[in-house]
């Protein structure tokens, strides 16, 4: 007996999959028969990493576009939706951190963070919502953060964009709950790869000791998570924000 | 317990400049015969002395502290030192014949020093070893020598090469090597220079392997570096060796010995040169110490007139016209606050600002705590945020504020930028360019030496046989009687292979 692939037939868009969850993303959904598109801006040999290991499990293409890019944006969804008939799938995945205490952070890194972090998912999400609301499916999965639901020692202007995120995710799922889109939100804890690898010893050392299972989070664990979360067999949750902690 | 900072000026009653103040017990040295001796500290002149009386020799005194308030003032660091993972000694006959540490220690290694041979190529007049040319450690003493480190202190932020000249040894690569374990953060390794002057490729192996070199420079002119050195043209050496470290890209400390009367007049050049040169990271000042196979010939020595911690401060203020400020300075509270003085010195776009100028005293003293290096730990965290918010608060009073803030957001930019994860040893040396330090060691010789200052000495050579010997009770107790040197005294070694007991016509120190 052959399993059945959880995204099987489905096309996914991720965006910053060049590297880290992204990347890791593009990957498990490949692995679980989605034909997986993706953006990165600089990163070439990520991406091109990214290209080959899914294109191991299937088909799947490459966008160099920024997120704030609308109109890059717009084009590329017109594009998948011509030759690849749809985008069943948006993961909203591509977003910065800084490390940067509140007396040193002006106005322009403020912007950055929110502007790339929020707007991005924003100005994606809108560009893709199009195509979903007319086919009347859809699912959107937008990558949040721990942050946004404890309270931890980590840059405000992060912790509000990815607050913002939860909201947004919120209201999103409500306007599109008519048209049978589900929108949720996934909240990783520290990871092996990404923002915790900027930690010093001593805030890893501190997170460990207050989670669970007392390790950071591997990249794969919570793509899987994502795989089941944007899939059919999850058809009854939106407007959720689910953590992914090790319990802390 | 925390004890009271004091900042403002000690306070001495008009007469009290003009007669002996007692102001504490201690037990001292005799420097005729060497037997452990009490004594009496005593302030006159606004000088601290210590002063002992020999049941054979009678009275003996000598200048512990150019400056009674430095000394008063620093006694209010004391912080309770941290101790070893493990004891190699018990405690039996008491300080300092006890050493190895015993739990009677109070401070654990801030700094091992290994010596892996006792060959050397120059004869320096200031010598406070004694290089018998007869011993190289070998590759099993010394990984025992690592392991017993590492089985005292668990995590090391630096392992010390040291000598005789450590260059020298024929297999000094390999222990390089040797010394590449996950808990030592770095090494370094204290030289002449004299290879590292005439031997790129050498160089090139040196920061391959990310290794510090700490330097040895006293002075930027011959007269002075002779005078210290032995005959030579030192100065040339001095200067292709920077270049060559410079060229190589291998980070490091000046060392410089400061004799009263023949280069204390060159603190401020050593000054400059370390703001002048982006791979010098710090600089060390040691005092000269009156002891061992040179110093305790070397001459015109007077104890009671010989320059001190403070000492080297105030030239230091006088001698740079004001860039450094003797505020600037605090002992270091995890040693003995009579053996080491320092500041941390960050560079902004304009120069350099010392720690102490923007962070309050209680945060610098918890940054500097029971290290002499930065590690970007939670105390050094919480203290950087405080001065940042304090600096924040109160920008616009002080154009310096807006100067250090500036630097330091530029400062975080670099360290976590935000489209990759640096390694933490990436961000250390990111780190290091920002911060110079300064440190002031003073090593005691038989006219200085004070029991009370062995006790928590954070400056310890490592054996092979696991003990840890605080440095100057190992310089005057035991050296003489370390079981590797004892046989004839051998020839010097140039590169590892003998030079028939010459020096080598080739050596540029020579020339």
């Amino acid at each position: 007996m052959t399993a059945t692939r959880l995204l099987e037939g489905k096309v996914a868009l991720v965006t910053g999959a060049s590297r880290g969850l992204g990347q890791s993303i593009a990957r498990v959904f490949a692995s679980e028969g989605a034909r997986v598109a993706f953006t990165y801006t600089r990163d070439e040999q990520g991406s091109r990493t990214t290209l080959e290991t899914c294109r191991k499990s299937g088909d799947a293409r490459a966008f160099q576009v920024s997120v704030l890019d609308a109109a890059g944006t717009e084009t590329m969804v017109a594009d998948l939706e011509q030759n690849w008939g749809s985008v069943d799938i948006l993961v909203n995945n591509a977003g910065i951190s800084q490390n940067m205490p509140l007396a040193l952070m002006e106005e322009e890194d403020w912007d950055r963070v929110m502007d790339i972090n929020v707007k991005g998912t924003f100005l994606t999400s809108k560009a893709v919502l199009r195509g979903m609301i007319r086919r009347k499916q859809g699912v959107v999965l937008n990558i949040g953060s721990l942050v946004a639901v404890r309270m931890l020692e980590a840059p405000i202007h992060y912790c509000a964009s990815k607050a913002a995120i939860k909201g947004l995710t919120e209201a999103l799922a409500k306007e599109v709950s008519r048209y049978g889109i589900r929108v949720n939100c996934l909240a990783p804890g520290l990871l092996e790869d990404g923002v915790g690898r900027n930690l010093p010893e001593h805030r890893l050392a501190d997170y460990l000791k207050h989670c669970a299972l007392g390790r950071v989070g591997r990249l794969e664990e919570v793509a899987r998570l994502a795989a089941f979360l944007v899939s059919d067999v999850n058809g009854y949750m939106s407007g959720e924000t689910v953590v992914i902690d090790g319990g802390v | 317990m925390k004890l009271p900072l004091l900042e403002t000026p000690f306070t001495m009653t008009p007469d009290a400049a003009a007669r002996d103040v007692f102001h504490s017990y201690s037990k001292g040295m005799c420097p005729t015969c060497r037997a452990l001796v009490d004594g009496v500290r005593i302030i006159r002149d606004g000088k601290v002395y210590l002063r002992k009386q020999c049941p054979h020799h009678g009275t003996s005194e000598a200048l512990i502290s150019g400056d009674a308030d430095w000394f008063l003032r620093s006694l209010t660091y004391i912080k309770e030192g941290s101790v070893p993972l493990k004891h190699s000694t018990k405690v039996e006959e008491g300080c300092p014949k006890d050493c190895g540490l015993c739990p009677d220690h109070e401070q654990h290694s801030c700094l091992p020093i290994i010596e892996i041979t006792n060959h050397c190529n120059l004869e320096c007049p200031i010598c406070i070893v004694q290089n018998r040319n007869n011993y190289n450690m070998s590759a099993a003493e010394f990984v025992d020598t690592i392991d017993g480190l590492i089985e005292k202190e668990g995590l090391l932020d630096t392992v010390n090469l040291s000598g005789g000249e450590p260059t020298l040894h024929p297999d000094f690569l390999q222990f390089l090597e040797l010394a590449r374990r996950p808990q030592i953060s770095r090494v370094s390794v204290s030289t002449n220079g004299l290879r590292i002057a005439s031997d790129f490729a050498f160089c090139q192996e040196l920061a391959k392997r990310k290794v510090y070199v700490n330097l040895q420079l006293d002075a930027l002119r011959n007269p002075e570096l002779r005078t210290l050195r032995g005959a030579g043209d030192h100065h040339a050496v001095k200067e292709r060796a920077l270049a060559n470290l410079e060229r190589a890209g291998v980070r490091t400390t000046i060392v410089a010995t400061v004799a009263k009367g023949v280069n204390d007049h060159q603190i401020g050049d050593c000054v400059r040169l370390l703001f002048e040169r982006d791979f010098i990271l710090s600089l060390m000042f040691q005092p000269a110490s009156y002891t061992g196979y040179g110093g305790a010939h070397f001459g015109p020595h007077n104890p009671l007139d010989i320059i001190t911690i403070p000492d080297v401060v105030r030239a230091a203020e006088e001698q740079t016209g004001g860039l450094l400020r003797r505020s600037d300075f605090l002992p270091l509270p995890c040693s003995h606050p009579g053996c080491f003085g320092l500041t941390y010195l960050l560079k902004t776009d304009d120069g350099f600002m010392p720690f102490p100028r923007f962070i309050d005293l209680e945060h610098y003293l918890e940054i500097i705590a029971n290290r002499g290096t930065i590690r970007p730990d939670a105390g050094f965290e919480n203290a950087i945020k405080a001065a940042i918010d304090e600096l924040w608060s109160s920008s616009g009073q002080s154009p310096d504020n807006d100067r250090v803030l500036r630097t330091l957001r530029k400062a975080i930019r670099c360290m976590y930028p935000e489209d990759r994860a640096l390694e933490l040893e990436e961000r250390l040396h990111i780190g290091e360019g920002l911060v110079k330090t300064i440190f002031i060691h003073a090593f005691m010789d038989e006219h200085t030496f004070e029991i009370d200052r062995i006790k928590k000495c954070c400056t310890h050579y490592a054996m092979p046989d696991g003990r840890l010997m605080p440095g100057c009770a190992y310089n005057m107790f035991y050296r003489h009687k370390d079981p590797r040197y004892v046989g004839p005294v051998g020839q010097p070694l140039i590169w590892g292979k003998p030079a028939n007991g010459a020096p080598d016509p080739k050596d540029p120190a020579y020339s």
